[in-house]
């Protein structure tokens, strides 16, 4: 895999202040999330309410523990926000150079989460308490499938995306440049960037190889010099025409070089003739 | 003077490890 050198425009100093603030509060705000969560979780069910009556008295230190991992969510968001608007690329900032971890959100946060109902479910299954740990595995197993989902569809883009490599274009404002954090995003822009210049690729080759193959026919047909199309296919004298059937030889072409599978090469076919229809009339 | 890559990979792992053991001693803290 090619690996990106970070580009960096901004003073040491810039660029550490930025960082530390925003991942520093991202990091922190994540790892008390998960710290308190599996605290509570290890302690069980204490919480009584008018409803539903515990037996068992809460120790000390709970209600700390609940508030604090509400209320760290929002610290988690702020810094999530200072540490990614260095995506947005119409102002250019410290945080559009280097190491950019700020996509790994998702997968850090499904897999800590699968982590704890794990412990939890080790503890029910301890305890005696079998339906218990079986739910519990069977929500830690749900985190991890929602955790490696993107990694498992699309590492390459998320891996070159930490890097520098290709994003997503963003929208304007604060919402367009979170999007672009979106795991899901990243991933499809990362396969059709690289499909797209595969497929280009491809047709520059086939483009570079059919003027020989012209050259050939034109040697035994001394009416086909008129390029690649004219070699195969009788000149119309409709331009319209000759774009049409050029079209199709191109699509032809990326059948054959198998780039375009049966469905694709079916329905772009259908879709230049629906054109060349629509242009005749 | 801009960061190297050195500089940066270095500052990302130690405010990361530094936030991650912070939050951990603020939860172990709370929790008594």
């Amino acid at each position: 895999m090619r690996c990106y050198a970070p580009r960096v425009a901004s003073p040491w100093w810039r660029y550490t202040w930025h960082t530390t603030l925003g991942l520093g509060a991202l990091a922190f705000s994540v790892a008390a999330m998960l710290a308190a969560i599996v605290r509570l979780v290890d302690i069980g069910t204490c919480v009584s309410h008018p409803v539903l009556v515990s037996t068992r008295p809460c120790p000390e230190g709970v209600g700390a523990l609940i508030v604090l991992a509400g209320s760290v969510s929002f610290l988690g968001f702020l810094g999530w926000a200072v540490y990614a608007t260095r995506l947005d690329r119409r102002r250019p900032s410290a945080f559009d150079e280097g190491p950019d971890w700020s996509i790994w959100w998702w997968p850090g946060l499904f897999l800590g989460g699968a982590y704890a109902f794990a412990r939890a479910a080790d503890t029910f299954r301890a305890g005696g308490d079998t339906g218990a740990a079986v739910a519990m595995w069977a929500t830690g197993a749900v985190f991890v499938l929602m955790g490696v989902a993107p990694l498992a569809f699309g590492w390459r883009g998320l891996v070159r995306r930490t890097f520098g490599g290709p994003r997503p274009p963003a929208a304007a404002g604060l919402l367009g440049s979170l999007q672009t954090l979106n795991p899901a995003a990243i991933a499809a822009h990362a396969i059709t960037t690289a499909a797209a210049a595969a497929r280009e690729a491809e047709a520059r080759k086939a483009a570079a190889a059919e003027p020989r193959a012209a050259g050939t026919a034109s040697s035994a047909d001394a009416d086909a010099a008129d390029g690649p199309v004219a070699a195969t296919v009788t000149p119309s004298a409709d331009p319209h025409d000759d774009d049409l059937v050029s079209a199709l030889e191109r699509l032809a072409a990326l059948h054959r070089a198998g780039q375009l599978d049966d469905g694709e090469f079916a329905r772009a076919k259908a879709q230049v003739l629906r054109r060349a229809r629509t242009a005749d009339r | 003077m801009n960061p190297t890559r050195l500089y940066m990979f270095l500052l990302h792992v130690a405010v990361v490890a530094g936030a991650v053991a912070l939050a951990i001693w603020v939860v172990e803290r709370l929790a008594g």
